[in-house]
């Protein structure tokens, strides 16, 4: 229908049927008959007396005339009442829900305050945007009868629990909470006030997870009163991408969108999508910072990695440039690399910044206890989304790592001796290697400290809690109280490698160690499959698992591949089988990581396991060369490779914890020498509080969740020194970085190359009577936004029952007035 | 005057003329038939003698005075009044024009009802005389027992066209002057004026002792007011016009009326006269029976 007729139908009609109750008032007042009269001063007096009631009572009449007929026209014309209200709206300034009906109203609000509402052009974020809306809302809202929910769509982190377990309802309740801010409150000033301090919270978007609480919310309103859900987001494609029709939770969406839908549909309403995002927007940020060392030796060298990237809108085809500083520590900013050339959408890999074993050095106090290093990377010129110009590595720089070795098959002969080989590689670094560089400095290339100990030893060891990592090579049986220090050790973080060997009672192992797929052990030993005759054919490796760490090492080209995969060292194995049915547990997998290419198939040769915090890996074949000829036959370096990384792998359980995503909970286990009476948390604001350690069995731990902001975060464990006062006994920091997802400020757009709003048309389009309503930063709040009741046929109809009704009343008091008394 | 009595000569004057004394004489016999005889004897006011009662004469003329001093029953007798003399004061303003529907007008139905009065007087060999007046008094007969005297009553009231203001307080100083000795004065009139005035005016009548009757004559639209849509009133003797809803102004009209002529019933009963509203759809003889009954009543007091 054209606009000029939905004018002249919608606005005209009801106008001219107001205008009828006018006319017929005023052709009735040149309607009237002459008489002469005598009593006039009696009439005058009367008139005089009553002349301000009858004025009003004419004036009532004439305006019940008019609501009446106004209310009729409505009823048949809705349309032209929109109009009329928008004309009251913007014209007369008057607020859109005044006019609508009398019905509370419940606004469950879902705004989005992820980390790419920050976003700023021409001076204004996303954010602020979608506050002063958000305002406008709660403004046009009626206080006493009307309430507001409000929900993040910010995601909330939530810590996993030991083992996996599942929330519980009071965990999942608590998690709830903090995405939703108010619920359902009649304190308009409250939601005014939430709104304002509502900051950009440094996360991603889970809209799906926070429209799921607006379904909560929703569906707990009376049936009486009108809702309306209105969602305010910059509808990037991060956020927004996997709830298109393609999108990974596509079906969850339209699921909660019908159920929306549904309930809002009974006031007439609909959802309503309100766009604060920018076109054209354009983002450089920098999306991963990782160092080649997971800990450094203090004296070693590391490189650090840096990814940037240039996000940009469809429409945005021109590349720019950037600069990139760093510093240490807070120290002074220095500028690495060569200026980077940026194409959008295009990521930079790999941008390598180089750092001296000088610029990590640890300093003489902290020779003993070590420290970590904050490295910041950073552009030299902010952009409009700042929170990712930056980023911030920790690293922990360490006088060693030690690796307590347990040489279950001790002998003079290095080629007997069952760890001589191996402790050679792992302790490379404890004879400094010299190495050809400029200065001519010797180079420390691993931290590792090696501690060798005969398997009678260990009953005399409390704990292992002193080591990040234990080797038991070819040790043929364990005391039960050994294997629950193990337990013990490994449920705390750290990591356990286990070599096979002849020597090895593998009844004894896997009645203790694997105990039925819950103990220890990754896997069921069997017998050995293969030949111990040193003159045998070997067999090579083959990578099971491309991306777990130790393989990757290998995995960058063909030429590293084939040092892996290229020996036939191995002669001699055992079988083993790996959890199944009832002694296989979906949270801790068995991981074959690198298998053995036999003729009967792909043997199970490296099997990694996790256990509590900690990790498991079983060797089935041995650390010495008596089941294979790792050290003497492959040439390649390999076994110092392999078991270097692996030690690097299982001895990082802390450095997991040292680079977070915001949200995610940091944790540090307490060796004995780390307690202190006091642990002090800074955040990157400066601000402290005291942590309390919290114990898991016999492992003391500290846990911290609130790593709502990025950038470093300070653990101070405080010592009592002389006279009560308290000195530092350790520090250690953590760095915490926002998702790189949030720095992808690229519109949601289809194929096609449509907005948002086509996207979200597209993706609801199977939903019966659904109106998507969407409206961008600017527009006022269209039809069917807050209206819920407004475009309600029902009421329409009620509300000209109660014109007709006036109609009456007007009728049958026009009858009292004018009924002569006798 | 003279020229009032050249107009009798007109056929159509004299038919009018004719006309309101056959009615009045109608009217008057018609009523007269329906009575006792003792009101022709009662309605002299000038005390004869006492006889003594005999069986059949009217208790009501029994001297209890006498009877409680001599213990005998004597009848007061009074003289038939040959020098009694009444005015009939007929208001003739533009307010008396008015008349609603089929009804008589005011001034039509005052015209009917002072000349059945006067014939009336007349008939008892009284002499009866009529002011005329509006804003003044402007016509007067001079009370006389002839027929002509009736007979150019009547064409006095016949030849005044109601055209001016109503001021009756200041008339009935100019009757209470003009009437010399003692006489009955019957106003007929819608008394529009002042409330002020036409208590003065009672009150100068009164102090040279005349007896006094009001009729107060409205229409009987004017009482009720019984309009029953949008109407422009016309204000008579120079009153403005006025547009309105006459339902919605009915009650506080009706209180302006009624608040009037309860106030003129306390001035006609603090001035010792008779107060007799009468509408003009009320039959004459109706009026003239409330009138005698009255005028009985006061004689026996």
């Amino acid at each position: 229908m054209p606009t000029w007729m939905i004018w002249t139908l919608g606005l005209g009609i009801p106008l001219a049927a107001a205008a009828v109750p006018v006319i017929i008032h005023l052709i009735n007042l040149t309607r009237y008959r002459r008489v002469e009269w005598a009593a006039m001063e009696f009439l005058l007096a009367a008139y005089r007396r009553t002349r301000r009631r009858l004025q009003m009572e004419s004036l009532i009449m004439l305006l019940l005339r008019v609501a009446a007929v106004i209310l009729l026209a409505a009823a048949l014309f809705p349309m032209g009442c929109d109009r009329i209200k928008d004309w009251a709206e913007e014209g007369l300034g008057m607020s859109r829900l005044s006019l609508s009906t009398d019905a509370p109203l419940h606004l469950v609000l879902v705004l989005d305050d992820s980390a790419s509402m920050a976003y700023a052009q021409e001076g204004e974020t996303s954010f602020e945007r979608a506050r002063q809306y958000a305002q406008s809302l709660v403004e046009s809202l009626r206080e006493g009868r009307d309430r507001v929910s409000i929900v993040r769509a910010s995601d909330v982190y939530v810590p996993p629990r030991t083992g996996g377990a599942a929330l519980t309802d009071a965990e999942a309740d608590k998690n709830r909470q903090r995405r939703v801010a108010q619920s359902a409150s009649l304190d308009l000033q409250s939601a005014r006030e939430l709104i304002s301090a509502t900051q950009v919270a440094a996360v991603d978007t889970n809209m799906l997870a926070a429209l799921r609480e607006a379904r909560r919310l929703v569906e707990t309103t009376p049936d009486a009163d009108a809702t309306a859900l209105v969602v305010v987001s910059d509808f990037l494609d991060a956020g927004w991408r996997e709830s298109a029709k393609d999108g990974a939770v596509h079906k969850d969406f339209v699921e909660v969108m019908k159920a929306l839908n549904d309930r809002l549909r009974r006031n007439g309403g609909s959802p309503t999508f309100y766009d604060v995002g920018f076109e054209n927007s354009a983002n450089v940020a920098i999306t991963r910072v990782d160092c080649s060392e997971r800990i450094v030796g203090n004296g070693m060298e590391a490189q650090i990695l840096v990814d940037v990237e240039y996000f940009a809108s469809a429409r945005v085809t021109d590349g720019r440039t950037v600069r990139l500083k760093y510093r240490i520590d807070g120290g002074s900013e220095r500028p690495f690399g060569a200026t980077v050339e940026l194409v959008p959408n295009r990521r930079q890999d790999n941008i390598t910044l180089k750092l001296a074993p000088k610029d990590l050095a640890l300093k003489p106090e902290e020779e003993k206890t070590g420290a970590s290093r904050n490295v910041e990377i950073f552009t030299e010129e902010p952009d409009a989304l700042k929170a990712d110009n930056s980023r911030s590595i920790v690293i922990h720089v360490v006088p060693n790592i030690p690796i307590l070795v347990v040489n279950g098959v001790p002998h003079p002969d290095p080629d007997l001796d069952e760890t001589f080989y191996l402790e050679t590689a792992l302790g490379i670094s404890s004879s400094r290697i010299e190495e050809e560089s400029s200065e001519g400095a010797p180079t420390r290339i691993t931290p590792n400290r090696i501690v060798s100990v005969r398997p009678e030893q260990l009953g005399a060891m409390d704990n292992f809690l002193d080591y990040r990592m234990v080797v038991l090579a070819n040790v043929s049986t364990l005391t039960e109280a050994t294997v629950r220090k193990l337990e013990e050790f490994v449920e705390a973080g750290y990591g356990l490698v286990i070599f096979d060997g002849d020597q090895l009672d593998f009844q004894q192992y896997n009645r203790d160690l694997y105990k039925g797929g819950a103990g220890l052990l990754p896997v069921k030993l069997k017998d050995p499959a293969g030949n111990n005759d040193r003159n045998a054919e070997g067999y090579s490796l083959v990578p099971q698992a491309n991306d777990h760490p130790v393989v990757r090492l290998f995995s960058e080209s063909t030429e590293t591949l084939g040092i892996l995969t290229g020996p036939k060292v191995v002669r001699n194995w055992r079988a083993v089988q790996l959890p199944e049915g009832a002694e296989a547990d979906p949270l801790r997998p068995a991981t074959t990581v690198l298998g053995l290419n036999t003729p009967a198939g792909t043997a199970p040769l490296m099997v990694e396991r996790s256990f509590g915090r900690g990790r498991v890996v079983y060797f089935a074949t041995t650390a010495g060369e008596r089941w294979n000829g790792f050290w003497r036959e492959s040439q390649n370096g390999l076994p110092m490779f392999l078991f270097l990384e692996m030690a690097s792998y299982l001895t990082s359980s802390e450095v997991r914890y040292s680079n977070l995503a915001v949200g995610e909970a940091w944790r540090r286990v307490l060796r004995v020498s780390d307690i202190a009476p006091k642990y002090m948390m800074r955040d990157p604001a400066g601000t402290q509080a005291e942590i309390v350690p919290t114990a898991e069995g016999a492992v003391k731990l500290i846990e911290f969740g609130g790593t709502a902001q990025p950038g470093v975060y300070t653990l101070t464990a405080m010592d009592r020194a002389e006279g009560g006062e308290t000195r530092r006994k350790w520090q250690e920091r953590f760095a915490v970085n926002l998702n790189a997802r949030e720095c992808n400020v690229r519109r949601l757009t289809n194929a096609e190359g449509e907005d948002a709003e086509a996207v979200l048309r597209d993706a609801l389009e199977d939903l019966e009577g659904l109106t998507v309503n969407f409206q961008r930063a600017g527009a006022q709040l269209g039809e069917g936004a807050l209206a819920g009741a407004d475009n309600q046929g029902g009421t329409w109809w009620w509300l000209a029952i109660v014109g007709v009704s006036f109609l009456l009343l007007e009728t049958a008091w026009s009858a009292v007035i004018s009924k002569p008394e006798v | 005057m003279a020229e009032s009595f050249h107009q009798l000569l007109d056929p159509a004057v004299l038919n009018e003329i004719r006309h309101l004394e056959v009615t009045a004489r109608n009217v008057v016999e018609g009523f007269i038939s329906g009575l006792h005889k003792s009101p022709y004897k009662g309605f002299s006011v000038e005390f004869a003698q006492h006889r003594e009662y005999v069986q059949g004469d009217d208790l009501r003329y029994l001297d209890w005075k006498a009877f409680a001093k001599s213990d005998k029953y004597y009848i007061k007798e009074y003289e038939e009044e040959t020098n009694f003399r009444a005015v009939i004061v007929l208001d003739t303003s533009e307010s008396m024009r008015y008349k609603s529907g089929e009804a008589l007008s005011k001034l039509e139905y005052g015209r009917f009802m002072a000349a059945s009065l006067a014939y009336l007087v007349q008939k008892q060999s009284d002499a009866a005389g009529m002011a005329l007046f509006d804003e003044k008094l402007y016509d007067w007969v001079a009370p006389a027992t002839s027929h002509a005297t009736l007979l150019r009553m009547l064409a006095t009231m016949y030849e005044r066209k109601p055209e001016k203001k109503t001021n009756v307080g200041e008339v009935l100083v100019d009757v209470a002057q003009r009437s010399g000795r003692r006489s009955l004065v019957m106003v007929i009139s819608d008394l529009f004026d002042n409330i002020e005035h036409l208590r003065k005016g009672l009150e100068h009548l009164a102090a040279r002792k005349h007896d006094i009757i009001v009729f107060h004559l409205m229409d009987h639209q004017e009482r009720e007011f019984k309009f029953d849509r949008l109407t422009q009133f016309l204000g008579m003797e120079g009153y403005p016009d006025l547009l309105v809803d006459p339902r919605a102004l009915r009650e506080a009209y009706l209180d302006e009326v009624k608040n009037f002529s309860a106030e003129v019933r306390r001035m006609c009963l603090r001035s010792r006269a008779d107060f007799t509203p009468l509408d003009t759809n009320t039959p004459l003889g109706v009026a003239l029976q409330a009138y005698l009954a009255r005028r009985m009543g006061r004689r026996g007091k």
